[in-house]
């Protein structure tokens, strides 16, 4: 798994994430396929689950996003709540939908963190740049990913310094309106930036003193982009076939 | 290392199919006419500048500040990338952190990339900047500036979570008349931490580098355009949610226009819901309407400090 | 050392004031011989990192420059930036690639040389610096120490004629400062380095510059320098 190009990696997850998008949500016999796809990739690429599942945990609050659908969408009420004068009726299908909502988000993110496990930012990067994404682009991201780390202690360094300035005399509240805190969370944002942007300048003089002339060249990558086309070709078949049965076997 | 994921990154299987093509689309579109916009008017250095600038937004999205309890308020950053950049290469920089964050910490999905794309770094940043520009028209006054940045950040956390429910909506996912008056009410208070991060930000940057804000920068070097495409976002938005929010119906109507309606019956997508709940439809308009005197309120505060500034100064200058 | 009579660095009556009306460089004049290992000292502000900065054209002053022969304008700035290797004091600035190869090669792509060329360019100079193992490390993983070598590496594989430092040994722990000492010691570069570290400019420099307030206020060998206490007191202690 890990051998696998880059660019045949990010395209069989697209189609992955599109086919589970796009199953029709009462599919629920196609997706223990989706999810077995899932756990033999991840067992192939020695990935331990629980750190995919950790992942995706991120994501759940959205799905609090998709509760209205239990109570909005038309059909046989599967139960109805009650308090006092009101009641609610949740709908079958309501249900049905919320759920395909959440087996789907979560296959979703689950494909996407075994690809971000099994290929490096510069292969994921060098893959995207293959797929014709604007040079601009992909190295401003490497350029974000050199210096994501960086900048990220640099924050960290703002935050230990705050707090190890806001003691608290008593339990209780810190002082300080909330006005007051935002503006000195504003002030770290504000140095954060401008510290971030005099580097910018030091390191267009660094990239200017060899020889960079505005115009954005890297080496004439060997490995990453080889495409697999049997491997993009059966996936394909079969992404195509789960999609069909999805549609056919409700 | 991570930031709470902020709630307007969208994960993948909550839009449709064609929801998320129809955004991909629309955002490649912009996106390219940004790129050509940017060949033209940047400079060499702009470059490293758009990199380095993403990695802050990045890592500042991790800044926070406690409001009451567990809630912390923190900061997207298109508004800060807007005044600073200018707005084309702040939508370039937003593009680059959104993308990242969806393809390396799954922190919104890559088919919806496309609509967390249009959401962050189109409406939010083409929002930013026509309330910026809006109202450093009125007054180009330095103490005037944080608090047009003020209204640009929290305008375009507003706006953008109104883009958001809708592409919700018409996902089917979340029913129009729920999802835009909680998406907006949610955002109506995020946003003011936003608004008070960025504020604050530009009162530091005034400080140490009052040259970065002088009106001759990025900001105002911008073509007429954006300012137009921002105003327009933010009104159509702000008219279209209510519109949706309260009759729900007419999203059908709008589908059924488009011929997307034919899409909707087939079993592969399932775009337009029909709604229940007639109830909740008065209820959702007055939050709809709240947020919408909220803007009206933030705008007529910040021209009535301007404008009683103005008057003002004579006064002032005789002292 | 062979010392010959022409001159690898040139200036005359450089001026240069920045945007903020701050006069950094008031009338430099200087003339650095191939091969020699010039130290340039004098307080923060004194000037030293402005006038490394115009050795390669990335701040324009008002006076003339030479490189190696050419003179310094608009048509001949690529070609001095392949002469003058410039070493930035912060390597984390200088090191902007994802990977130590990426880093190194980026000089030599940009001077247009075929892939071999440029794979050879940049084993060269890892092996010179004796960081032919990192290739494939990220630049943040590297030390402080590990992360000088690299950012000089990233200018020998342009095959300068000239390293310009800023600072090298700033921020090194007292073992990696020997190993940078002895790096410097052992390349054969005309070199101009501006630092604090007045040991390292008595085992490295057979020259030293004293730089104060935008001009050059002394200029001698360093043995002579560094033991005129008057000129030291009043410009460097």
């Amino acid at each position: 798994m890990h051998q696998l190009g880059a660019q045949t990696k990010l395209l069989l997850a697209l189609g992955y994430l599109f086919t589970t998008a796009a199953m029709p949500e009462k599919a629920w016999k196609v997706y223990p396929v989706l999810l077995i796809l899932i756990i033999c990739t991840a067992f192939l690429a020695r990935i331990r689950l629980v750190s995919l599942i950790k992942r995706s945990l991120l994501a759940f609050p959205f799905h609090l996003a998709a509760l209205p659908v239990l109570f909005t969408l038309p059909g046989d009420p599967c139960l109805i709540l009650s308090w006092s004068k009101f009641s609610i009726a949740v709908s079958a299908p309501g249900v049905n939908r919320f759920l395909a909502i959440g087996a789907k988000m979560w296959l979703c993110i689950q494909a996407a963190a075994l690809l971000t496990a099994t290929t490096p930012m510069r292969q994921l990067l060098a893959a995207v740049d293959a797929l014709r994404a604007p040079k601009v682009l992909t190295a401003a991201a490497a350029l974000m990913w050199r210096y994501l780390f960086v900048i990220s202690e640099e924050a960290v360094r703002l935050m230990r310094a705050r707090s190890s300035r806001s003691a608290l005399l008593s339990e209780g509240q810190g002082g300080g309106s909330i006005a007051w805190r935002a503006k000195v969370t504003g002030g770290m944002a504000g140095s954060l930036f401008l510290r971030s942007l005099e580097r910018s300048e030091r390191i267009y003089n660094a990239m200017q003193s060899r020889g960079y002339d505005g115009k954005i060249r890297t080496l004439p990558s060997t490995q990453a982009e080889e495409c697999a086309p049997l491997t993009l070709v059966i996936g394909g078949f079969l992404f195509a076939c789960l999609l069909l049965l999805g549609t056919l076997w409700q | 290392m991570h930031p709470s994921p902020p709630p307007m990154h969208i994960p993948d299987g909550f839009l449709s199919i064609v929801v998320s093509s129809f955004f991909w689309a629309v955002s490649v579109g912009v996106l390219s006419i940004a790129l050509r916009k940017t060949k033209r008017m940047l400079r060499e250095k702009d470059f490293p500048l758009m990199g380095v600038l993403a990695a802050a937004i990045f890592a500042g999205q991790m800044l926070n500040f406690s409001v009451t309890g567990g809630t912390s308020g923190h900061l997207l950053g298109a508004a800060l990338a807007t005044i600073l950049l200018g707005p084309w290469a702040a939508t370039l920089t937003m593009t680059v952190v959104v993308s990242v964050q969806a393809l390396i910490f799954q922190d919104g999905g890559l088919l919806a990339l496309g609509a967390n794309l249009f959401n962050m770094a189109i409406v939010g940043v083409a929002v930013s900047y026509a309330v910026y520009r809006l109202l450093l028209n009125l007054s180009k006054k330095q103490k005037f500036i944080p608090l047009a940045g003020f209204a640009a950040a929290w305008s375009s956390i507003f706006i953008a979570s109104l883009s958001c429910a809708l592409q919700l909506a018409f996902s089917g996912t979340s029913p129009a008349q729920i999802a835009i008056p909680a998406m907006a009410s949610i955002h109506a208070l995020i946003g003011i931490g936003e608004g008070m991060i960025t504020a604050g930000a530009l009162i530091f940057i005034g400080r140490a580098r009052p040259d970065l804000l002088s009106g001759e920068t990025a900001v105002s070097a911008s073509s007429r355009g954006v300012f137009t495409g921002g105003i327009v976002i933010s009104v159509a938005l702000a008219v279209l949610s209510p519109l949706a929010s309260s009759h729900p119906d007419g999203l059908e109507w709008v589908a059924e226009q488009q011929g997307f309606i034919e899409a909707a019956r087939s079993p592969m997508y399932n775009l337009i819901p029909d709604y229940l709940l007639p109830g909740v439809e008065s209820e959702a308009l007055a939050t709809i309407l709240a947020g919408l005197i909220g803007v009206v309120i933030v705008l007529g505060v910040s021209i009535g400090i301007t404008h009683n500034r103005q008057i003002s100064r004579p006064n002032d200058s005789r002292l | 050392m062979a010392i010959t009579h022409e001159k690898m660095i040139e200036i005359q009556d450089l001026w240069f004031e920045y945007p903020n009306k701050r006069i950094a460089l008031k009338g430099i004049d200087l003339h650095i011989h191939p091969g020699e290992k010039t130290a340039l000292v004098g307080l923060n502000g004194a000037g030293k990192s402005t006038l490394l900065l115009h050795l390669n054209g990335i701040l324009n002053g008002h006076g003339t420059i030479w490189i190696d022969g050419i003179r310094l304008t608009a048509n001949t700035v690529g070609q001095v930036r392949a002469l003058v290797g410039l070493v930035f004091q912060s390597p984390d600035d200088q090191l902007f690639s994802p990977t130590v190869f990426e880093d190194v090669a980026y000089g030599p792509i940009y001077q247009g040389l075929p892939p071999e060329e440029i794979e050879a360019r940049v084993r060269m100079a890892l092996n010179m610096v004796g960081m032919q193992d990192y290739g494939d490390r990220a630049p943040y993983h590297l030390s402080v120490g590990e992360k000088k070598r690299v950012a000089i590496a990233t200018v020998l594989s342009m095959q300068p004629k000239i390293l310009a430092l800023d600072e090298p040994s700033a921020g090194l722990d007292p073992r990696a400062r020997r190993s940078l000492i002895n790096l410097l010691k052992g390349l054969p570069h005309t070199m101009l380095i501006a630092t604090h570290d007045l040991g390292l400019v008595e085992e490295v420099a057979s020259r030293v510059l004293v730089m104060s307030e935008g001009k050059i206020t002394a200029d001698g060998k360093t043995e002579h320098i560094l033991k005129d206490k008057e000129t030291l007191q009043k410009y460097l202690l």
